[in-house]
């Protein structure tokens, strides 16, 4: 018994912790609320009910009725407004924490005749705000509209959508209905990456761990600048005569796979942030530069290439948790970056707290 | 023409205002003025709206008129005491005057919009006029449609944009319309039901005395004659009666005044003892005389505003139900009332139609001085006649010859009116003959009271009632003979009303207002009452007539009669109808959650965009079939997009089945991949074909 009531205990405060609304409780597809005119006209309702017991006026009595009905054809009225819309929501591959990333709404109007009127659609992520994406002045049938909105992530990490609100005040404005759309979801927000400004010009690689020029070895080709690529690869000559900014590219950053290693260690706080996002910078603008990658932890490697093993190592990040351990737990995937870093000439290996034993010039210590 | 939203809404708008002024100025409880300025600020307003052009009243001039028409309207509340309710009626026509007549925002549509509620609500409450149902109804139509467009211009025209569509664009669809025609439809029945079963519990400690209609002249207790002509010659209805035994109404009458004193002009009611009826519960009055069960009769009464507190009844009264204070009777039969004048009155009566028992009182034998002929006349009718019945009938018969019925009947010229009616014109009203017959009654020692009243009506044969008009007013004569007392007449009878298509239509429209004041202002707890044990005993009687219907079938086809015949159909068509209900349910329940299952399953929607782009190529997956064994069967067929599909199918059932949703996204992007690569490879092959 006791383990059926604590199941039940858990279920309730999981379900006090989805809802928004108390009137959840009562029906978890539709809530209602009722408007500045609502309060007015329930109060109006009211009043003229006692006037109708009071005074035995039989008038009173009709009119007390009209309005009572009208609030019940209200009711489905504005159900009318949102029962036959059907939506989508759909996240872009990759979100970035504390990079603005676009959410997509596809709502449809499902019925084959009937024509949807004033509705506002609200969106709400983890614990922030529900906020309101757009606003349907009018859906045809069998029409779809999208709404585009930018969402922001605090944090890397795991992130919950919760349900969709369909609201509308239609027809009367006297109650705000809501429809509950139940399309809770989760979304991976992989850690912040740095932006071109602030992305290490430089990689360790080699015995020596010299530093390689800034503009790599070999032009081998063009093309037009992207947003976040570096102002110091423009090629200005080119530029000019095509009026397009363009951009040197270069081999160096093709031969050389990054081979990094992220020490999970330490305790958690900014320093620790600090250092996932680097790792994953460093990943993702390799990624971005057509360069190989490779990740290393403590507890797991990621050999995979393409963007596939790339998703796969962000993922990583985006979820990894301070080891306790001050010591290395595992010294296997660490000889195996070795030999990497040994075979490629070159590797880098990120912290937040103090290292082990390294190859000289591999080490970024991220303070 | 099409018109564009904001045209719509200006129709709608004004129409709506415009029947609530109407509703006010059909209560005729508001000055003349106030419902002309009200009309006429509607028409400007709306010409110069539909025009979009011409002079509008600025709001500070607006501002200021409506703090003078609170005072002129309010003046005569607070210096007079005159009616609040009319004095907010008319300053609310002022308000909704100004109001449109100045520029217009959203807001003061809502503010208009209220205050022709407000108008709906004054005009209910100074009015019963079954006018007062008409314009409800209009207005019950024209608000569900303006609240709505209201909403959307106010949520819609926001934006330039969308204020620039509402202007330029119909806007809304006829769907829109229809639906809210339906909804009219439902806000109607559900407005009578919750009208039907709201319970009528409320002691009405505030009632008012809602007026309503003309106030009728009524019958006083002191009637000269001629009294009586006005009332003959006005067409107003005055009463309206629901019996139950139609058939033994032939020759009602509805006794309103009973008079035993005569001064020789004038006939009153002497100051006599009055004994109030038991009163068992509220509003109920009950007789303790006895009546003979067959001779009761149900009579359910509407009787129209009236300036006497008289009530009217055909026979004598068992049990009277009505809101009286207090219902006494004398020794001849008065029925004295204490209830509030002026307004329209119901009340139901037990009554027997067995003429009355009670002893004469010495007041019924007692004569004036009169003309000695009267006397003499009287005698020489009855000579030889032995029986007071006889010689009353005698009495009667003699007015039976050379009589005429006049309602002009001539000046009396400061005679004796009864030696004028009886020895000069002999032409008269009723209560010429009714009262030289009871004079002449007493003369020959016959106890006789003259009676006031309503004789005849007509049958309503639309509404099932008896319709009493004024005219109808009647005096006739009641003699005490063998013991009772006995309805005379001698007026001579009137010719039948001739049935004309007007006088159908009239009765058409006046059963309409009999329900009105029927089921609409008189309803009451008690009908509550009655409607819901109608519905238990209907229900019951249904139940009952299924449960026998289902032996007799059984009982026939064992006895060999008609198995179709003997077949409970009534059951059966019962049975259809609560299965059709059932199956409409269930399949809304169903349809509800189907729909929620698609919302839910975002990996479910991106494997039938890949299923519908596969059936496109010809690659359809059978009813059947699972999603693995499908790409099994197809695999083949797909070329490099082979593994993609693989895929998907894995991550579909991954998400449908293991729950893990968050492999929508890869889902999504391999969706992608594939049709893209579909869409590639059909390319390619319309260049190798073409």
């Amino acid at each position: 018994v006791s383990v059926r009531l604590s199941t039940l205990v858990a279920a309730l405060r999981r379900r006090a912790r989805e809802i928004e609304m108390w009137t959840e409780w009562i029906y978890p597809h539709r809530s209602l609320r009722l408007t500045r005119e609502g309060w007015f006209f329930l109060g109006v309702t009211m009043a003229i009910g006692l006037a109708a017991l009071n005074t035995g006026h039989n008038l009173f009595y009709l009119v007390f009725a009209m309005l009572v009905s009208l609030i019940v054809v209200s009711g489905l009225l504005s159900e009318r407004a949102v029962r036959s819309l059907r939506v989508e929501r759909r996240l872009p591959a990759e979100l970035f924490a504390k990079s603005p990333a676009p959410i997509e709404l596809r709502i449809r109007n499902a019925s084959r005749e009937l024509t949807s009127y004033a509705v506002e659609i609200r969106d709400c992520v983890g614990n922030q705000e529900r906020r309101p994406i757009g606003f349907l002045d009018r859906l045809d049938p069998q029409a779809e509209r999208v709404f585009v909105s930018l969402w922001s992530f605090p944090r890397r990490g795991r992130h919950d959508f919760r349900s969709i609100h369909l609201v509308t005040r239609f027809p009367f404005g006297l109650f705000e209905k809501i429809r509950i759309v139940p399309a809770a979801e989760h979304a991976i927000a992989f850690p912040a990456v740095a932006t071109a400004a602030s992305r290490p010009s430089s990689r360790g690689a080699g015995n020596d761990g010299f530093r390689k020029h800034r503009l790599g070895e070999e032009i081998v080709g063009l093309r037009r600048k992207l947003d976040d690529d570096d102002p110091r690869h423009i090629h200005w000559r080119v530029t000019a005569r095509t009026g397009e900014w363009m951009v040197t590219e270069h081999a160096e950053t093709l031969d050389r796979p990054l081979i990094l290693f992220f020490d999970s260690r330490g305790p958690a706080g900014d320093a620790f942030e600090a250092a996932v996002e680097r790792a994953a910078s460093l990943l993702w603008q390799a990624g971005r530069s057509g360069v190989a990658s490779r990740l290393f932890s403590w507890s797991t490697s990621f050999a995979e290439g393409g963007s596939r093993g790339l998703r796969a190592a962000l993922g990583f990040l985006a979820e990894v948790e301070p080891l306790a351990t001050e010591g290395a737990p595992d010294d296997r995937v660490l000889h195996a970056w070795r030999r990497e870093v040994e075979r490629f000439g070159g590797g880098l290996f990120v912290t937040a707290g103090s290292p082990p034993e390294l190859p000289p010039g591999t080490l970024l210590r991220v303070a | 023409m099409r018109l564009t939203f904001e045209r719509q809404f200006l129709l709608a708008g004004h129409a709506l205002a415009g029947v609530s002024v109407a509703a006010l100025a059909t209560t005729h409880e508001v000055g003349l003025p106030y419902v002309l300025t009200a009309l006429g600020a509607l028409s400007w307003s709306f010409g110069r709206e539909w025009r979009r052009r011409g002079p509008e009243l600025s709001q500070k001039v607006a501002n200021a008129s409506i703090v003078a028409a609170l005072l002129i309207s309010l003046g005569p509340v607070v210096l007079r005491g005159a009616s609040p309710v009319r004095a907010i009626a008319e300053f609310l026509l002022v308000l909704v005057a100004l109001k449109v007549a100045a520029r217009k925002q959203n807001r003061d549509w809502l503010q208009i919009g209220v205050l022709s509620f407000f108008q709906l609500l004054a005009a209910a409450a100074l009015t019963v006029e079954p006018i007062f149902a008409v314009l409800f109804l209009a207005y019950l139509l024209l608000a569900p449609c303006v609240l709505v467009m209201f909403l959307l211009r106010r949520e819609i025209g926001v934006t330039p944009q969308g204020a620039r569509r509402l202007e330029e664009e119909p806007f809304v669809e006829p769907s829109l319309f229809r639906s809210i025609a339906v909804t009219t439809v439902v806000l109607f029945v559900s407005t009578v039901v919750i009208f039907i079963v709201f319970p009528r519990f409320g002691a009405g400690y505030f009632a008012a005395p809602f007026s309503g209609g003309r106030v009728l002249t009524g019958f006083s207790e002191e009637v000269g004659l001629g009294g009586l002509a006005a009332l003959k010659q006005d067409d107003a209805v005055a009463l309206r009666v629901t019996v139950d035994r139609p058939e033994r109404f032939g020759d009602a009458r509805w006794r309103g005044a009973v008079l035993d004193h005569f001064d020789g002009k004038n006939w009153r009611r002497r100051p006599q003892e009055l004994r109030p009826l038991m009163r068992p519960e509220t509003g109920l009055f009950v007789s303790p005389e006895p009546a003979l069960p067959r001779s009761l009769v149900h009579e359910d009464m509407i009787l129209e505003p009236q300036e006497s507190a008289a009530l009217f009844i055909a026979g004598r009264p068992i049990e009277i139900r009505g809101r009286f204070t207090e219902v006494s009777t004398d020794a001849i039969g008065n029925l004295r009332v204490l209830r509030t004048v002026g307004i329209r009155t119901r009340y139901q009566v037990l009554a027997s139609l067995a003429p009355r028992m009670d002893p004469p009182t010495p007041e019924t034998l007692a004569l004036p001085t009169i003309d000695r002929r009267i006397l003499e006349l009287a005698r020489e009718q009855v000579k030889g006649v032995s029986g007071d019945r006889s010689r009353a009938e005698a009495l009667l018969g003699f007015f039976h010859r050379g009589f005429r019925y006049s309602l002009e009947p001539g000046d009396d010229h400061g005679e004796d009116p009864l030696v004028r009616f009886l020895f000069v014109t002999r032409t008269g009203f009723c209560e010429h003959f009714a009262s030289a017959y009871a004079v002449m009654l007493r003369a020959v020692g016959i106890p006789s009271v003259v009676v006031n009243g309503y004789a005849g009506g007509e049958w309503n044969p639309y509404g099932n009632y008896f319709v009493i008009r004024q005219s109808d007013a009647h005096s006739w004569v009641e003699a005490y003979v063998d013991g009772a007392w006995q309805t005379l007449d001698p007026t001579p009878a009137a010719p039948p009303r001739t049935t004309s298509w007007s006088r159908r239509l009239a009765d058409a429209i006046d059963a309409m207002e009999m329900r009105w004041y029927r089921y609409v202002i008189n309803y009451t707890l008690e009908d509550q009452a009655e409607a819901a044990l109608s519905l238990r005993d209907a229900s019951r009687q249904l139940w009952e007539s299924l449960s026998l219907e289902w032996w007799r079938s059984g009982t026939d086809s064992r006895e060999g009669g008609s198995a179709f015949r003997a077949l409970p159909w009534k059951t059966l068509l019962g049975l259809l109808a609560v299965a059709s209900l059932a199956g409409w349910v269930w399949h809304a329940r169903g349809s509800e959650q189907r729909s929620r299952s698609g919302e839910l399953s975002g990996a479910a929607l991106l494997y039938l965009r890949l299923l519908n782009a596969l059936a496109a190529r010809g690659l359809e997956k059978r009813p059947a079939e699972t999603p693995l064994e499908f790409y099994r069967r197809i695999a083949p067929r797909l070329d490099g997009d082979s593994e993609g599909v693989a895929r998907i199918t894995h991550l579909y059932h991954e998400a449908r089945f293991s729950g893990a949703d968050a492999s929508d996204v890869e889902l999504d992007r391999e969706v992608e991949c594939v049709l893209a690569s579909l869409e590639a490879r059909d390319a390619a092959a319309a260049v190798r074909a073409g």
